[in-house]
């Protein structure tokens, strides 16, 4: 009899992210991610406003993501809650689930290497917050973790909220609740522009000024990038910490350097860098001076 | 039927979303002019909740029984009534500032409730048993993101913010007709099925 040799780990990893990849909710994601990043792609003259575009993939592949991961941790516990065992443990399972998150996370990563490639050769204005007028270090730090590092985010915070919390609606009104305090933490509230860096998501193009400027903000992307990856870390312990046996003396120190280090690293993007709001020239947007 | 749509309410949803469709009105209110996409996302939220008030948790039983899909989908709209009458009344307290308009903000709120209905009513006459939260995470989802990126804005232009010429008459358009055609969706998911001829 033909025995298969593949780790449980990682066939359970292989089944789940087929089924990410069917999910009818990451297709939807999928598809809107397309039609937005070819609408921006086309546009002409290139927008000015480039700093904004990772919000497409931490909404299409990261918050879409959220649900769609705690659906596919729900219903496969529904399965095993009906059945009453498994031949895997929880931890292995959790495991798996956080592996499949890799599939948007892999989408997110070709968003962000074909944006930052694709507006290198079609550059907006040249005043406008770019290659031109930022350290390419900055650029490529804000989008790596704004795009790639949030599409794998939002789906580690969805199988968080399904291993912990068992309400159903509870990936729903997470989802929102992320969008909301996303909202408030982009920077435009002015006291707290400085401690944003703590957000998960946030911005450093801060809009037009109304008078043909466009506002970049203070701190360091880069920094904040590593505080991202922090985060997702953490959140990958907190899912697996929820089966006991996983609760081993190492992942309990694992968790506490990575807590240390995302302390560290959000503290760092809020002081390193330029410590104040900096204005683009005023000709960036035309039709605006009068 | 009051207490069948009494019955029905899931307050812990409701319980869960007020507080944060309130939290995204006070963020329009404050900064209407940088945080308007909020507005956008309070009303799909708002639809996402009315989703979950067309939910059969029971399905299997009450199909069953006499009272139709009709019947009970008429004692579940009483609280989704309610839901839109509360938003009605909410949305006059946020000063919009001329980055939005009050009455286009509620017609959203409306369309995105009655869209609710429509595709859960349609998808229980289709025999789901609950669809509500699929229906209503699709909704918050893809509403969500098309208020804060709407990659077709020139021609479906579904969120437009500040003053003329922003394209207000087209968007109050585009979600009246929306609205229209999912009342019309959710009158023929509500409509008693034809009783099969057996022939023979």
């Amino acid at each position: 009899m033909p025995t298969s040799t593949a780790s449980p780990l990682r066939s359970l990893a292989l089944l789940e992210a087929r089924r990410y990849a069917r999910h009818p909710l990451f297709l939807v994601g999928l598809g809107l991610l397309l039609l937005a990043t070819v609408a921006s792609a086309l546009q002409d003259p290139v927008p000015a406003d480039l700093l904004t575009q990772p919000l497409v993939p931490a909404m299409t592949l990261g918050v879409f993501g959220l649900v769609v991961a705690a659906r596919l941790t729900r219903s496969a516990q529904d399965s095993l809650d009906t059945l009453g065992a498994s031949p895997v443990p929880e931890r292995t399972r959790t495991a798996a689930l956080l592996l499949a998150c890799l599939v948007p996370a892999a989408v997110g990563l070709v968003w962000t290497v074909f944006t930052l490639l694709w507006y290198a050769a079609n550059r907006p204005s040249p005043d406008a917050w770019w290659y031109d007028t930022l350290p390419a270090r900055d650029v490529v730090g804000y989008l790596l973790a704004a795009g790639a590092v949030a599409s794998y985010g939002g789906p580690v915070l969805g199988v968080v909220v399904a291993r912990w919390l068992r309400w159903a609606g509870a990936p729903i009104v997470a989802a929102v609740g992320l969008i909301a305090v996303t909202i408030a933490g982009q920077g435009i509230i002015e006291p707290l522009r400085t401690v944003r860096t703590v957000m998960p998501w946030t911005h450093w193009y801060g809009g037009d000024n109304g008078a043909g400027a466009d506002y970049y903000y203070q701190g360091d992307p880069s920094w904040w990038l590593a505080y991202t990856l922090c985060l997702c870390g953490l959140g990958a312990l907190a899912a697996l910490c929820h089966d006991r046996t996983a609760r081993t003396r190492g992942l309990v120190l694992c968790a506490a350097v990575l807590a240390a280090a995302a302390v560290a690293t959000t503290t760092l993007a809020m002081v390193a860098g330029p410590q104040e709001t900096r204005l683009s020239p005023a000709t960036l947007h035309p039709e605006q001076v009068g | 039927m009051l207490r069948h749509a009494v019955r029905a309410l899931p307050v812990p949803v409701l319980v869960a979303t007020g507080p944060v469709a309130a939290l995204l009105l006070w963020l329009v209110d404050r900064w209407p002019w940088a945080a308007w996409p909020a507005a956008g996302v309070a009303a799909a939220t708002v639809g996402a909740a009315a989703a979950q008030l067309f939910n059969e948790p029971a399905a299997a039983i009450v199909d069953a029984l006499p009272r139709p899909l009709w019947w009970r989908t008429t004692a579940r709209l009483m609280p989704a009534a309610l839901l839109a009458v509360l938003w009605l009344a909410l949305v006059p307290l946020v000063d919009l500032d001329g980055a939005g308009r009050t009455p286009f903000v509620q017609l959203e709120g409306v369309v995105t409730i009655l869209c609710a209905a429509a595709c859960t009513t349609w998808l229980r006459r289709r025999g789901q048993h609950s669809p509500g939260p699929a229906v209503g995470a699709a909704l918050l989802l893809v509403l969500s993101f098309l208020a804060l990126w709407n990659p077709l804005e020139d021609v479906l232009p579904l969120y437009p913010y500040g003053p003329p010429p922003a394209p207000w008459r087209t968007a109050y358009l585009l979600w009246g007709c929306g609205g229209a055609a999912f009342a019309v969706v959710l009158v023929l998911a509500m409509l008693p099925r034809r009783a099969r001829q057996v022939s023979g």
